[in-house]
């Protein structure tokens, strides 16, 4: 054992069987494959939102909550989540910690399990409507007002269990990796995962290891504990969900329920940042040709990442306080806590410049990619600061200065260094270098550019209490909305040079090859785009000038009374001829009100159960509703 | 926008503004034509603590400074002249009484009857100067001193369902 010690190889390492080094490289492939599939889908329906709510492809107000509920989960656990999981075994490959039977098998399931999941989150809310939001705010998904069923619910519910089934299972996968023979210590489980957690840099003696611990292995292991502590509460909301969905009698107190949503809400946004630091860790210092910078800070910092990273939660929730609750208390302990968590970041971000710092840094596309990556990692890690702030968050809880925000870290960050780790990975996953690194330039700048483009504007709109979650946004933010559509477009068009240089790649097309065709399809993507905005351009002015000239005179009482009717009364009662159909209350057609009735109903609220509110509209507006409704009921 | 969005995007510009140019330094450093030499790796290392210790005083600083501004446990201290009852359900907003007078110190009884909504108040010039999440069968409060006369705006900043963004309604503030 100690001449094995002494040669610098792990001491266990001979009595164990690894998995072969071609099945692993199968295994990363087939994360990359599915993540970036599900990355084209998802950004695809982040786009149409974002034109929907510019009004140049106006969605249905359902459709539009269906969609941002696909690409919330879509883009944030199907992609870039799915991305690093998969990564992170590649990355601990290359540090000398290699994959176990068990392991192995765990990361298998974690794939089907995720696949799985987000096969069932795309049928319940594109085919059954479902429309609650990733944050599925309980007790909402049982109040759909018609739009979904409780079945809907309990199968989307399901769904989202199966990927947090993935996410432990590979929390399982990971771990059993870390502490595996990479290690190289004799010592019993529990030391060997508190070596792993990057211990014995502070207590080299209590903690030993044959060799110095790779940086890279620390914050995938502070992941890989934190992700199960943190996804257990919602898997037992999900299971009641699940079960009110079949026995309606069952409840859970929505307090408590939200509590346990971001329970699980904040340490799931650090299951991407965690493994997205442990590609930094391992592919800076490669490309700058020198050790990591690191000291003792980066041990302590990752110790409180450890603890921190799971009683913070309660920052989602500043702007819950109920009387007779201790959540203000609560809430008030989690801003100094949230500030603790900032150490991982910035000590990271310190000791990553410090290792480009005068280095002879090679400028591979990753290595561009990762520079990018760690920019909006300090601009977006500040925005974060301002959300952790009660007094601030007062101001932007809620609105699209959130939607910035985390388009910016999750996509403008770790985003960024998951198409980092494709390009630094891929060649050697499948034997085949990048069809051409002009095209990998083209991805990073149309994405940086169209990327801050769009997270800008998102910032400001908050700032000027813009709210998030709105299909359609109030006029006053319409001008902001709108200059973010090229942007929008100049990402997508990015994305298509990517997917267009993937594809290349796996059919080992050659760079001499491509170099000449090269030219062509930059000049056809050019002119495409030139179109594209043009026409978009052309189209938003004409909705700009279509949209005002009618209000500006000629609207009759009856299209008015149409038009309110559609918007206020519309989701809850049916009435054919304005084709609405809501169930919540009565059935305008059956019932054909006189127009009394309905300014009664309207001035009075519901008469039934009692749930509609007197005045949804008033005055001269309650009188066109009425005149409108009594001359169409029924026909 | 509020005297609250102007600190943020002050500090916030500023802060970015000096990180962004000192990464974009250090990237510049690597160029071919940058003096090139090496830096003492212990030396760095060494700076690492002092850094951590530079980014735990910030955070101090910002806490001490913002702690004590939270707006919770405002009910306690309270001596509201005027008490407002909001009920929000799926679409609507009932606000009793519609009118209420400005500069007076008013507590907002907020209950929501189905689902979690968020009460969000937007003065006359469209600022958002207030807002509180509410979840169904609890009481929230809100304490606020409404100073400027006019037609304030009341819109859901919770996500609640189908008709969510239309989920908004005015109250009158007098002089």
């Amino acid at each position: 054992m100690e001449s094995h010690a002494a040669a610098g190889i792990p001491a266990i390492e001979a009595e164990v069987t690894t998995i072969a080094e071609s099945r692993v490289k199968r295994l990363v492939l087939a994360y990359i494959i599915a993540s970036t599939a599900f990355f084209f889908v998802s950004g695809l329906l982040g786009m149409l939102l974002r034109e929907s709510q510019a009004d140049l492809v106006r969605l249905d107000p359902g459709v539009f909550y269906s969609i941002m509920t696909a690409h919330g989960l879509g883009a944030f656990v199907a992609w870039a989540a799915f991305a690093v999981m998969g990564a992170s075994f590649w990355v601990l490959h290359e540090v000398g910690f290699p994959m176990r039977r068990l392991g192995f098998a765990l990361a298998r399931i974690a794939w089907w399990t995720m696949v799985i999941g987000v096969v069932g989150i795309v049928i319940t809310t594109l085919g059954m409507g479902f429309g609650g939001s990733w944050v599925f705010l309980y007790p909402l998904p049982f109040f759909s007002t018609g739009e979904w069923s409780d079945t809907a619910t309990g199968i989307f519910s399901a769904a989202v269990l199966l990927t947090g089934v993935s996410i432990l299972t590979w929390c399982g996968a990971i771990i059993h990796t870390v502490v595996g023979p990479g290690l190289g210590s004799d010592r019993g489980p529990l030391n060997r995962f508190g070596a792993s957690l990057g211990f014995g840099y502070l207590w080299p003696k209590r903690f030993p290891t044959s060799r110095e611990l790779p940086y890279p292995v620390i914050p995938l292991a502070v992941i890989g504990i934190d992700m199960i502590i943190a996804t257990l509460p919602l898997a037992a909301l999900l299971v009641v969900m699940i079960v009110q969905s079949i026995d309606p009698s069952a409840s859970i107190d929505p307090l408590l329920a939200k509590n346990m949503l971001w329970f699980f809400g904040h340490p799931v946004v650090y299951l991407l940042l965690f493994p997205a630091v442990a590609i930094y860790y391992l592919l800076i210092p490669r490309y700058a040709n020198k050790k990591l910078v690191a000291g003792k800070a980066v041990a302590i910092a990752w110790f409180v990442a450890v603890v921190v990273n799971v009683i913070v939660w309660a920052h989602h929730i500043y702007m819950d306080y109920p009387d007779g609750t201790i959540q203000a208390a609560l809430n008030t302990s989690m801003q100094p806590l949230t500030f603790a968590i900032t150490l991982p970041s910035a000590i990271s971000l310190y000791s990553l410049s410090m290792t480009i710092w005068r280095s002879d840094f090679q400028w591979t596309p990753a290595a561009k990619f990762l520079a990018a990556a760690m920019l909006s990692w300090l601009v977006a890690g500040l925005s974060g600061v301002v959300n952790a702030t009660i007094v601030f968050n007062e101001v932007i809880h809620n609105t699209m200065w959130i939607v910035g925000h985390f388009h910016n870290m999750a996509l403008l960050n770790i985003g960024m260094v998951v198409f980092a780790s494709v390009y630094a990975f891929l060649p050697k996953l499948i034997g085949k270098e990048w069809y051409s690194e002009k095209l990998s330039n083209s991805h990073l700048w149309l994405t940086v550019i169209g990327g801050y483009g769009m997270c800008i504007p998102m910032l400001i709109q908050g700032l000027e209490g813009a709210p998030r979650r709105y299909a359609v946004l109030p006029e006053v933010y319409d001008t902001l909305t709108q200059l973010t559509v090229p942007f929008v477009l100049m990402m997508a068009l990015g994305q298509i040079v990517f997917a267009y240089n993937l594809v290349q790649t796996i059919r080992g097309k050659t760079r001499a090859a491509g170099e000449t065709a090269l030219g062509s399809l930059g000049l056809t993507a050019t002119l495409f785009f030139a179109g594209v905005v043009l026409a978009v351009s052309a189209l938003a002015l004409d909705r700009n000038d279509a949209g005002e000239t009618p209000q500006a005179g000629a609207a009759t009482t009856a299209d008015a009374g149409q038009t309110l009717f559609t918007d206020k009364c519309g989701s809850c009662h049916t009435l054919s001829a304005a084709g609405t159909s809501g169930t919540v209350g009565p059935d305008l057609d059956q019932v054909k009100p006189s127009s009394e009735a309905v300014i009664t109903a309207i001035e009075n609220g519901g008469l039934g159960s009692g749930t509609m509110p007197a005045n949804i509209v008033s005055g001269e507006e309650a009188q066109q509703v009425a005149d409108y409704v009594s001359k169409n009921a029924g026909k | 926008m509020t005297s609250t969005g102007w600190a943020i995007v002050g500090i916030y510009t500023a802060v970015t503004l000096i990180g962004a140019v000192i990464v974009l330094y250090v990237f510049r450093s690597t160029r071919v034509g940058f003096k090139v030499r090496v830096a003492s790796r212990e030396k760095l290392e060494k700076r690492e603590g002092y850094w951590g210790v530079a980014v735990v005083c910030f955070m101090v600083a910002l806490l001490a400074g913002t702690i004590f501004s939270v707006p919770y446990f405002t009910s306690d201290a309270a001596e509201p002249g005027q008490v407002v009852d909001v009920t929000g359900r799926q679409y609507a907003w009932t606000i009793d009484p519609p009118t209420i007078k400005a500069g007076v110190e008013t507590e907002f009884d907020i209950h929501a009857t189905d689902v979690s909504h968020g009460f969000g108040l937007y003065d006359p010039s469209g600022k958002l100067v207030k807002q509180v999440n509410v979840l169904p069968g609890i009481t929230q409060l809100l304490i606020a001193t409404l100073d400027e006369p006019g037609t304030w705006t009341v819109r859901c900043l919770e996500y609640c369902g189908l008709d969510h963004h239309l989920m908004e309604t005015t109250m009158e503030v007098e002089p």
